[in-house]
């Protein structure tokens, strides 16, 4: 009898409260009247886990409800950003952006080849608009 | 009259063609993406927050405070036709919206959507008019324990009032306070959980944040659901029966006043307003009865609050420095980028500022429903884009605006990872909302209370010794209060 998507948040809650708490473990805690840089973090992340331990408890008491998680397409689409970003370093902008239009497109159930091409079109439009018409400065093309 | 005067001062700042044409601009822009499913006000005001060092402050604050209402208005728009709210805010409109649509109504619909915000954007234009000069000179009254608890009661009120789970809301909240907190500290330049990584040596980053956990993980639910937009193919009549204005105006009244209420509130907003004159209306209306069968009120009350919200927020970001919403803080930053400092007596030293922005939201409004009501048909063409197109644009597009906030290609990697965390909560039914308050109002919280601890000596009780302070203490206290209540209520 397990309520999965609080059994996630909790256990959520606790991972980002335990990083937190540790981490600021390493800096200097000072008095409530004299509070320095981890004092803040750790109740906060203390409250935290507090509050996931609560949640996680809860959701075994509570009405059997799944969680459903694609891992696949979230991996996907976030290796496709990492790799955006390592194409836009190496070889620019424009090429970057195209790939990105592809290979996110490719995942859909009806993905087809010409239709995105239209959408490759409008975002190397907008490439160019960013960089000419906002003054953002985008590298188009790395030789 | 000294309110007549400040009115023509903002008229005659609103006004020029410069100021008008970014205002245009704005409301084109916030329209068109209200209607577009994916991206929000949040994700392209942050895109846009490096312009405002070009363009200036005047004009872009204009600019933005036009996309942010603007797309109040864009997000109705879907809503009524497609059953699909292009915007939160715009949720339960789709309830009495869509049944009209399929009545044949949906032009009246909309353009009772466009009237009654335009009802909504008046009400709280006076609101702001009215409160604004006494607020910003009691707010020289506050010191840091009023602060403090202020916050405090931001944190609570948008855990208690998220739609979701309240324990989720807190939590949520929490983690955005901790995001909030990585960085360079304000008060002493210490460093705080950047792990020697340069690029977070200035924190996450509100547009990373804010692009990755609403547009991205966005885009990631929404791959793997089927396309079915069904667009509205019939007759759109746009004109309302006298029947209908003589029951919208009434009902937008009242949505208007419980907009102005929400938008005061710290953590409320104008999806609560929504969702609060809805209930209103329930109880209220003469014709309670059809509400859910296509009632206008249905239409009437949710988008006037949901305007009215949207603007009245503005009293406390301007006279207090404190954004009550992840909009807001984007526009807060926006000022501090143009070096405006809202707060305390801002009414007095930029008149020309705070003048000419009612007044242009006030205009704002009047040239929203114009463009609304005849370009509903471009809209409805714009919509039939289908979205296995549309997602790979606002993916690349959304990648460059991050890019372009500090030209750091660096800062899309975290944008990634807020993406697929965002992602996760949404998955879970964590509201991400409260995570953005949490972040933007964290450092501020943290410093007011520090240094309320350094000047009390670690005294609690120093709390109750001054008397705004204590009014908060009950506020917060009742929200708690009425935040168990219901959580009891929904065990039983």
């Amino acid at each position: 009898m397990k309520n999965q998507k609080d059994f996630g948040s909790g256990l959520l809650f606790i991972i980002v409260g335990l990083f937190f708490g540790l981490a600021s473990l390493r800096y200097e805690m000072g008095t409530l009247s004299n509070m320095n840089a981890g004092y803040m973090p750790l109740v906060l992340g203390i409250a935290l886990c507090v509050l996931g331990l609560f949640i996680v408890i809860r959701s075994f008491h509570s009405e059997e409800t799944k969680a459903n998680i694609n891992w696949k397409i979230a991996f996907y689409i976030t290796g496709l950003l990492v790799l955006f970003v390592v194409v836009f370093k190496s070889v620019g902008g424009i090429v970057a952006a195209v790939l990105l239009v592809y290979t996110s497109a490719y995942i859909h159930k009806e993905f087809n080849f010409k239709k995105t091409t239209y959408a490759a079109i409008v975002v190397v439009f907008s490439v160019l608009v960013f960089k000419f018409l906002l003054g953002s400065e985008i590298p188009l093309w790395i030789s | 009259m000294d309110i007549l005067n400040n009115l023509l001062l903002g008229f005659s700042v609103a006004c020029t063609p410069e100021n008008l044409m970014y205002l245009t601009l704005g409301c084109v822009i916030g329209t068109m993406i209200g209607v577009l499913p994916g991206i929000g006000p949040i994700a392209t005001i942050s895109m846009m927050l490096p312009l405002t060092f070009t363009i200036g402050p005047i004009p872009s604050m204009i600019m933005l405070s036009g996309i942010f209402y603007g797309a109040q208005y864009g997000g109705s728009t879907t809503s009524i036709l497609l059953n699909m709210p292009g915007e939160m805010s715009s949720t339960i409109t789709t309830v009495d919206g869509y049944k009209m649509t399929q009545q044949g109504r949906g032009g009246i619909a909309i353009v009772t959507a466009g009237v009654v915000s335009l009802i909504g954007g008046i009400v709280a234009t006076i609101l702001i008019v009215v409160a604004s000069p006494p607020l910003s000179e009691f707010a020289f009254k506050m010191g840091p324990a009023e602060y403090t608890i202020l916050m405090l009661l931001g944190f609570i009120s948008v855990g208690v009032l998220t739609t979701g789970d309240m324990l989720k809301g807190i939590g949520i909240c929490i983690v955005g306070i901790l995001l909030g907190m990585v960085g360079t500290d304000t008060s002493n330049g210490l460093e705080r959980f950047s792990f020697n990584i340069p690029d977070l040596l200035d924190g996450v980053g509100v547009a990373n944040l804010a692009v990755g956990i609403f547009g991205f993980s966005e885009i990631m639910k929404n791959i793997s659901n089927v396309d079915q937009v069904k667009v509205y193919d019939g007759k759109l009549s746009m004109f309302p029966t006298k029947q209908d204005w003589i029951r919208m105006i009434p009902a937008g009244i009242r949505g208007s006043a419980i907009g102005s209420f929400f938008g005061l509130v710290p953590g409320g907003g104008a999806t609560l307003a929504s969702y609060g004159a809805y209930a209103v209306e329930k109880k209220v209306s003469k014709y309670k009865d059809e509400l859910g069968t296509g009632a206008i009120e249905g239409v009437a009350a949710p988008e006037a609050a949901n305007n009215s919200a949207a603007q009245s927020g503005f009293i406390p970001l301007l006279c207090l420095g404190i954004p009550e919403n992840a909009v807001m803080a984007l526009l807060l930053g926006a000022m501090y980028l143009s070096g405006i400092q809202p707060g305390p007596g801002i009414v007095t030293k930029q008149p020309d500022l705070f003048w000419g922005l009612i007044v242009s939201m006030l205009i704002g409004n009047i040239i929203l429903v114009i463009l609304n009501v005849p370009l509903v048909r471009i809209w409805i063409q714009v919509l039939k884009v289908p979205y296995k197109v549309l997602y790979p644009v606002i993916l690349a597009i959304c990648c460059m605006g991050v890019y372009s906030v500090n030209n750091n290609p660096n800062d899309i990697l975290i944008t990634a990872l807020f993406g697929f965390l965002g992602y996760l909560f949404v998955e879970l039914e964590i509201e991400p909302a409260p995570l953005m308050l949490g972040v933007i109002l964290g450092p501020m919280f943290e410093e007011y209370f520090r240094r309320h601890m350094g000047l009390y000596n670690g005294e609690w009780s120093s709390f109750l010794d001054r008397p705004i302070s204590v009014a908060l203490l009950s506020l917060l206290g009742m929200v708690i209060v009425y935040g168990v209540y219901s959580l009891c209520r929904k065990k039983k």
